[in-house]
């Protein structure tokens, strides 16, 4: 390892040693004098209490039963999000009429957030999973749409050109120039459809929709195990890092390693 | 493949309303393994009328024809080197190369092989792995020249191909050009705007001038190759080319030799 990585780790690590010192400071003293600690311990529990929480809540199977469910949750509203946004994005670049057809929707349905949906997802498929994936793909289709849109827009033309000349057809021409250029812009738009996703799911969870890590939050809170909606919290950030690191990093490393040139 | 360019024309819109007449009444023919150098300064219109033998661009009026058929649309053909290069930056200096004989089916032996063959010619051994973001200009534009000939073309069109090379790879790979069509004469469209280089290479030198883009005259090369650039007939030549453009053309600053 370089003196600069292992520098960023040491400073890193130092850093998180003095959050959770203080945390724990903090929920002991009763938010350093100003309650009484008996209440700032329920407030604020302290990070051994929470690492219980984990642990409790992991062996009893509560933590993995609820993310599951929201994981399934998106995996469904997101998947049916490319399924539905790739061919829409597709046919609004490369036909003039399906644009026509479809942009004044995208434009005015797109800046709406996807939580604004939930009490209408409500309504209309009432407490389940229905009203989830209802709006998960709601909320991440458009990056997707917008993005495979934008993509296809911006292959160089030269570059069709270049395989045309040495003798591609329409549907090498798809393959071979106009797929990998758009595939960084399909990973962009997952990365952010992705997001929203969670964003959303979390949202429709904490109002109502039964189960899974939003729904985990506000019992929590209702219960008042606070340190159960701090591990669920935890464990959303863990999520989001694992996905990120493990799935979009090495993506975004693979497919537009060639634009660094430009990009960066 | 012949190829004959009769009374071509094309304007460009620039702005509005108002256009920009590109192309002048152009006409001129290539021979079947003759090898003809459109030579003339920036702007004239070379490009344009490269494009429309590559058909990719098409005129406002007469036409292009390779051996009797008009030209409408890119075949392989008609391999071209594009100015701007258009590697496909995604793919590795030997996957570019090999795009070409992919399309039309050729044996997987014979792709390494033509690979081998034209990265050698080129002098790219050793970067068969790279990216073009990895490649300087003039590497990557010696990838443009190995791609076209690898997909053994009848017809080579050429825009400005040693362009971003220095005097010496330039000098070598005019050498490497002359050699090959010498082996295999195939009809060549050589643009360029450095008149020893279209001494050097040319049966017959198309000088246009610009502004509108004209063909002023077509000056032929008589010399047996390899030619020396210090021959008495070539300086000959070549002073003789330099003078069309004293006569017409009074900012002959802006024309670089
Ligand atoms: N697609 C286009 N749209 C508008 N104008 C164009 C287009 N292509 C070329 N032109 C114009 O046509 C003229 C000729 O361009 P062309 O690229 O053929 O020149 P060239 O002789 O190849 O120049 P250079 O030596 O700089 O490459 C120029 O004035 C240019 O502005
Ligand atoms: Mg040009």
């Amino acid at each position: 390892m370089t003196y600069n990585g292992l520098l960023r780790y040491i400073q890193g690590g130092i850093g998180l040693v003095l959050f959770l010192a203080l945390w724990h400071v903090a929920s002991t003293t009763g938010l350093f004098g100003r309650i009484d600690p008996e209440y700032s311990l329920l407030l604020l529990p302290t990070p051994e209490t929470v690492l219980k929480a984990i642990v409790e809540t992991f062996q009893d199977g509560t933590l993995w039963g609820n993310v599951s469910v929201s994981i399934i949750r998106v995996a469904i509203g997101f998947g049916l999000a490319v399924l539905i946004g790739i061919p829409l994005g597709l046919g609004m670049a490369l036909s003039p009429s399906c644009n026509n057809f479809a942009e004044p929707f995208v434009r005015i349905f797109s800046p709406i957030p996807g939580i604004a949906w939930v009490p209408l997802a409500i309504l209309w498929f009432g407490l389940g999973d229905k009203a989830a994936i209802f709006i998960i793909t709601l909320g991440s289709i458009f990056p997707i749409v917008i993005n495979t849109v934008q993509g296809v827009r911006d292959v160089d033309a030269h570059l069709v050109d270049a395989a045309r000349m040495m003798g591609a057809g329409h549907l090498q021409v798809l393959r071979r120039v106009m797929l990998p250029s758009v595939i960084p812009y399909l990973v962009t738009g997952f990365r952010i459809g992705l997001g929203f996703a969670w964003r959303v799911v979390i949202a429709a969870e904490m109002v109502g929709v039964p189960k899974g890590i939003g729904y985990m939050l506000g019992v929590g809170r209702s219960t008042g195990r606070t340190d159960i909606t701090i591990v669920t919290m935890v464990t959303l950030g863990v999520l989001m890092l694992v996905v990120e690191e493990l799935v979009f990093a090495p993506l975004e490393n693979r497919t537009r390693f060639w634009r660094r040139s430009v990009a960066v | 493949m012949e190829l004959v360019f009769s009374n071509i024309a094309k304007s460009f819109k620039r702005g509005a309303k108002d256009r920009v007449v590109a192309l002048d009444d152009i006409s001129f023919s290539v021979a079947e393994g003759e090898l003809v150098c459109l030579l003339g300064p920036s702007g004239c219109g070379k490009s344009t009328l490269l494009k429309m033998a590559a058909g990719f661009e098409f005129p406002d009026t007469g036409s292009v024809t390779a051996d009797g058929k008009p030209v409408c649309k890119p075949h392989p053909d008609r391999g071209m080197v594009f100015q701007d290069y258009a590697l496909f930056p995604w793919l590795t200096v030997e996957e570019n190369i090999a795009f070409g004989p992919e399309m039309n089916g050729t044996d997987r032996r014979e792709i390494r092989e033509r690979i081998r063959r034209f990265i050698t010619l080129v002098g790219l051994t050793g970067f068969e792995k790279a990216h073009p973001h990895q490649l300087s200009g003039g590497m990557k534009q010696r990838v443009g020249i190995a791609r076209m000939l690898a997909m053994s073309p009848k017809v080579l069109l050429m825009d400005e191909p040693f362009g971003a090379l220095d005097a010496f790879t330039r000098m070598e790979m005019q050498e490497e050009l002359t050699n090959l069509w010498q082996a295999a004469p195939f009809t060549t469209v050589f643009v360029t705007h450095d008149v020893e280089e279209a001494v050097y290479l040319a049966d017959r030198i198309a000088v246009m001038t610009s502004r509108p883009g004209k063909l002023k005259t077509i000056v032929p090369v008589p010399l047996s190759r390899p030619r020396v650039r210090t021959d008495h007939d070539f300086v000959q030549i070549r002073n003789h080319v330099l003078k069309q453009y004293e006569r017409t053309q009074p900012s002959a600053a802006e024309y670089s030799i």
